[in-house]
């Protein structure tokens, strides 16, 4: 029996130690664990270690749970309310968040908001459809996070598919019906109308968003990210550019940042589908947003500025290309987390406007750009 | 609330639940008078609050704690309970203002209420306004209370020892002078240089008024008898008076009526824009009714509304029943003379 | 465009019924039979101030909007038939307190209008300094509410911080930052020095160089006039029927500002225009305000330049310069004469009228009736919604600077 189970951990170790991380500056650091572990006289506690440090080295693993994965999302997280604060506060001449901790000039702010809303009571009122209120901000974070199983940095990658692009796009495209359904369970007259505004909202990014990405495929003639990056060594927003202000726009539409934060405008229907929500369910709702952000930051780097190309640092090894996307990816969000302070929110009928006349028409040229390019024998 | 600061206070993960609370006190947007602008200025850029980790965001129930900013009225304490039970638990309440704590400059006004009645506080800052600094402070001691669960006051309390052998200071009577049977002229005349009175003064006696005086310079004042009261509000839209500036109501018990003014002026017209006419009109206390005049002038509508609240006077035509400006238990008509408000107490008496 | 209706049968929420709503029972329930439905914003809500609005809309579209006043409403004109004239003051600057230097004038002009008093020069323009600074003070505070209804935080911070040189102004002249009563009947209670004056003419630099980035930033911002333009008109017509007052009125293009009509303190001496638009929208409303500050930065520096020397208070009232130390044995006892004294000032937000009845014997007001701005153009402001959408409902109450404790007094 037991045989049984060490061919079976054997089996598993095989499958792993064939998809292992090749990182030289950390290999120094795992002989001198292992080396240490050695000495230490409790059986099968070396291949214990073992086996952890080949499951967290394991590229698929990696890739969905260290980088760009959760990690790094959570990461992102804490780094973009404490970002996204501070930069509006220098530019509205004030200091932003800083007592918390003042050696990291309060960048743990996000982290003692979180806490607080942990350990704080969590209404379902009297009227809301009580399961699907608790539900689903938690199933809301499937259409989230499972795109970030089939994007890839390099060599890690969770789900290799040649159509990672189009899968991405389709699970975004499933995250307002969840915003919908949020609303619907509210059973507020404000979430009513915040709902129906993302609806409106998104028939009038989706068709562009959509639009835009093709023409980009068209332009590489795959979906395959791993294609679509090596043929940029010009970036796509140079080859492009229409596409890249299409696809820049609709991603603020999608994740609702000013000027085209209308679903959830706080003065007008005060917070909109998510109005009736608290404590740490209100938590969940509210990094939605930003993790939808995330993962369309990550498709727009791959699709336009290089995904992971970048200096190779030979120490670093598979880890170049994580790093890089990240930190791409980071610096886009950072820029869009500008656009806040900058612009007062259209209304449900322009924005719709926008989407509907410029937008389209610009997608459309972009595809049609794309199209050429891609006929003309492309990159 | 000592079953708030308890929770935070209490089990193995109090540390955390302290330090997250105490840096994430975000403050419902709850305006409730105008110590609201100084609120707005401590989390303006001269003061800035979220300094300090608090964050002035939307509505109830993602927040946790209401800065009551000054007086609370007896429509405004429902919105306060309401809210404050909105609010997810724990949850806090700072009061600003000297009208919060005491009532201020309104201490003795039928419309007030103390917040501390409402809901508990946790801490009260003084001053009409107080300053954004003083705000600030109150925030901190807030997170201090929840730190080491005792808020630091300001205020020190000396204990003042009587000087012996001065002679007793002579406090003061009360300074007040009230009239026992006043008798009240809204119409007297005044002697004023202003030729363009003179001449407009003619045109309006044709109108069906009892008498027209100049009470000062662009005002003049119009007696009407209460039926004729309309007639004469057509004539005068006819010569150019488009809109109402004031409805006023004066109620004279002694003689046992009410003496109703509207104050009808024009925009229309350039040598009619400073004159202010005061078209009055006399009514039975005890039968108030009167025709409203919110049909012509649709300015005197609201203003119609706040006399009914006020002082009981029935205008007929206005659509508005019930009560507009004042909560449904704010006391009947209190701007009659026989409701009396308390008097400050004079030491000297 | 064709309306498609589907029967189904529709309650109203039970929710209305208990949250007070001054309107009857049957007129909700024709509101949700028409297929329309009750929104109520405030007074808890992001966007609105103390006030409750009932707001009928159909789809996205505002039908009708009943207010509901009166959160604010704390009794000032009974509370003043209880008070000395003199205690008075700080009462009747409570209502707007970032205005109140307009407000203590206008009251005070009513009693210096009963007693005949004559002012002195140098008071009458230190006290147009005050006016005017509040009423900058004012307007920014306005820009920056119509700002964060409109989801713009920085058009929020911005004036704000141009504001604390208004703070700053005041503290310097009167000591305190809101609530001065600096204005007394005969004159100011102390006299400023030209030091003072002198920081507060270099201010007016300093607010007209911030004001310039607020104008790169959001005056001109392509969002802003598109959430503002042609949103919530007031024609001519409309706004002189339903007594709009003040920038309002001048933004549907009616040349009336008090302080030319009947010019009072030392606005005849100095050289200003009335600012007025055409449009009546709410983008015109708000530009009006953002010109009145300009003229009133003139104002302030054409008073300063000019200012004259000599006393501050009325020879009437105290022989000396400084009535301090004897204010209450100088001010307590006034006793106007019988009659009704009414007097017009221009505040920020518009006129706002001060009639006070005395009975000629007693040292306190028989009544004082207080008619703010914000009470007179409440209606304009309600009309000035319908047919607008839902969306537009901030933008309108932020173009019309609605501030609820000026309105219910």
């Amino acid at each position: 029996m037991i045989e049984v189970l060490i061919d079976l951990i054997r089996y598993f170790l095989s499958i792993l130690k064939s998809n292992q991380l090749d990182i030289p500056l950390i290999k120094p650091i795992i002989a001198l664990i292992m080396k240490i572990v050695a000495q230490i006289p409790i059986p099968y506690l070396s291949n214990l270690v073992d086996f952890i440090l080949a499951v967290i080295l394991w590229r698929p693993l990696f890739a969905v749970v260290v980088m760009p994965g959760l990690t790094v999302l959570m990461i992102y997280l804490l780094y973009i309310v404490w970002f996204e604060r501070k930069l509006t506060a220098r530019i509205q001449w004030r200091v932003g968040p800083l007592e918390v901790y003042r050696p990291l000039r309060g960048a743990i702010q996000a982290l003692a908001d979180g806490i607080r809303y942990l350990f704080q009571e969590a209404i379902v009122h009297k009227d809301a459809h009580r399961p699907y209120f608790v539900q689903l901000p938690i199933l809301a974070f499937i259409p989230v996070l499972l795109p970030i199983a089939f994007i890839p940095a390099g060599n890690v990658v969770g789900i290799k598919s040649p159509y990672a692009v189009q899968l991405t796009i389709a699970f975004i495209s499933l995250i307002p019906i969840t915003v919908i359904a949020i609303g619907w369970a509210s059973n507020s007259r404000f979430a009513f109308i915040g709902s129906v505004r993302e609806a409106l909202m998104y028939v009038a990014y989706e068709i562009p968003f959509i639009v835009a990405a093709i023409s980009m495929i068209f332009l590489y003639k795959s979906g395959d990210p791993y294609i679509i990056v090596e043929n940029q060594w010009i970036p796509g927003a140079i080859l492009n550019p229409l596409a890249f202000l299409v696809f820049l726009i609709a991603m603020l539409m999608a994740t609702s940042r000013l000027p085209f934060e209308i679903p959830e405008a706080d003065q007008e229907i005060a917070f909109g589908p998510f109005v009736e929500y608290s404590g740490i369910l209100f938590g969940l709702v509210m990094v939605l947003a930003y993790e939808k952000l995330y993962v369309m930051a990550l498709l727009f780097t791959i699709l336009f500025l290089g995904g992971w190309n970048g200096i190779y640092i030979s120490l670093l090894g598979d880890l170049n290309a994580p790093i890089w996307l990240t930190i791409k990816t980071i610096v886009v969000i950072s820029i869009i987390a500008m656009v806040r302070s900058m612009y007062a929110r259209y209304r449900i009928d322009q924005a719709i406007r926008i989407g509907f006349s410029w937008l389209l028409a610009f997608s459309m040229v972009a595809l049609a750009i794309g199209v050429v390019i891609g006929y003309e024998g492309g990159i | 609330m000592d079953e708030f600061l308890n929770f935070i206070k209490s089990g193995k993960l109090a540390p955390l639940k302290s330090w997250g609370t105490k840096w994430s006190l975000w403050p419902v947007h709850l305006v409730t008078a105008c110590c609201g602008a100084e609120l707005a200025h401590a989390f303006a850029c001269g003061y800035d609050g979220e300094r300090i980790g608090a964050l002035n965001y939307g509505i109830a129930r993602q927040t946790n704690l209401i800065i009551v900013e000054g007086a609370i009225t007896r429509k405004m304490a429902r919105v306060l309970k309401i809210t404050w039970e909105q609010m997810p638990d724990p949850k806090f309440v700072i009061v600003m203002g000297a009208c919060g704590l005491n009532g201020g400059v309104f201490w003795n006004g039928y419309n007030l209420v103390r917040p501390s009645e409402v809901v508990p506080v946790d801490f009260f800052i003084p001053g009409c306004p107080p300053t954004p600094e003083a705000l600030l402070r109150g925030i901190r001691q807030l997170q201090k209370k929840l730190e080491t669960g005792e808020a630091e006051s300001s205020a020190y309390f000396y204990d003042l020892r009587l000087e012996k052998g001065k002679p007793p200071r002579r406090l003061p009577g009360v300074p007040k002078k009230i009239s026992a049977a006043p008798s009240i002229v809204v119409n007297r005349p005044r002697k004023v240089d202003w030729a363009f009175g003179g001449e407009l003064c003619e045109k309006l006696k044709v109108l069906r008024v009892e008498s027209v005086a100049i009470t000062g310079k662009n005002r003049i004042a119009l007696k009407v008898s209460a039926d004729k009261l309309r007639e004469v509000a057509i004539e005068l839209k006819k010569m150019g008076f488009d809109h109402v500036k004031s409805v006023n109501v004066v109620d004279v018990p002694g003689e046992n009526k009410f003496i109703v003014e509207y104050h009808i002026s024009s925009y229309s017209s350039k040598e009619l824009m400073p004159v202010i006419l005061n078209v009055f009109a006399e009514v039975p206390r005890n039968e108030a009714k009167i025709d409203s005049l919110s049909d012509l002038f649709p300015s005197a509508d609201y203003m119609e509304r706040e006399m009914q609240d006020f002082f009981g006077i029935s205008f007929k035509g206005n659509p508005w029943k019930g009560k507009f400006l004042l909560a449904p238990d704010t006391p009947e008509f209190p701007l009659r003379k026989e409701f009396k408000l308390q008097e400050e107490i004079y030491v000297g008496d | 465009m064709k309306e498609i209706a589907i029967d189904v049968p529709v309650e109203p929420p039970k929710e209305l019924e208990s949250l007070f709503l001054p309107i009857p029972k049957e007129y909700v329930e024709e509101v949700y039979r028409n297929d329309e439905f009750l929104i109520l914003v405030g007074p808890q809500h992001p966007g609105s101030g103390h006030m409750r609005l009932i707001v009928r809309v159909k789809g996205d579209v505002i039908q009708e909007v009943i207010p509901d006043p009166g959160y604010v409403h704390r009794a000032i004109e009974k509370i003043a038939e209880t008070r000395l004239y003199v205690q008075n003051i700080p009462l009747v600057e409570r209502p707007a307190i970032m205005d109140s230097a307009n407000l203590n004038l206008g009251y005070v002009r009513a009693i210096e209008d009963g007693m005949d008093l004559e002012v002195p020069e140098r008071a009458k323009y230190l006290r147009t300094i005050l006016a005017e600074l509040c009423r900058i003070g004012t307007h920014l505070y306005d820009a920056a509410i119509l700002s964060v209804f409109l989801g713009h935080t920085t058009g929020f911070m911005y004036p704000f911080g141009i504001r604390e040189l208004i703070c700053e102004s005041l503290v310097k002249m009167t000591g305190a930052r809101f609530t001065s009563s600096f204005i007394i009947p005969g004159g100011v209670r102390r006299d400023v020095s030209k030091e003072i004056l002198d920081w507060i003419y270099s201010a007016t630099f300093a607010i007209e160089k911030r004001l310039r980035s607020f104008e790169r930033l959001f005056i001109k911002n392509p969002t802003v006039v598109a959430r503002l333009k042609d949103v919530g008109v007031l024609s001519k017509k409309e706004a002189i029927e339903f007594g709009v007052v003040g920038p309002f009125l001048r933004a549907s293009g009616v040349e009336y500002d008090v302080r030319k009509v009947e010019p009072y303190e030392a606005y005849d001496k100095v050289d200003w225009d009335i600012v007025v638009a055409d449009d009546g929208d709410s983008y015109s409303r708000f530009l009006v305000r953002v010109n009145e500050v300009a003229q009133s930065l003139k104002i302030i520096r054409q008073c300063i330049a000019e200012i004259p020397g000599g006393k501050v208070i009325s020879d009437q009232i105290c022989e000396g310069n400084d009535i301090r130390g004897e204010f209450f044995e100088k001010l307590a006892g006034i006793v106007l004469p019988a009659g009704e004294f009414t007097t017009l000032t221009e505040a920020a937000r518009g006129s706002v009228i001060y009639t006070i009845v005395s009975d000629g014997e007693s040292n306190v007001p028989y009544r004082l009736r207080v008619v703010t701005p914000g009470w007179l153009y409440l209606r304009g402001f309600m009309e000035s919604l319908k047919g607008e959408r839902l969306a537009d409902l901030q933008a309108i109450y932020g173009s019309f600077g609605y501030f609820p404790p000026e309105a219910d007094r």
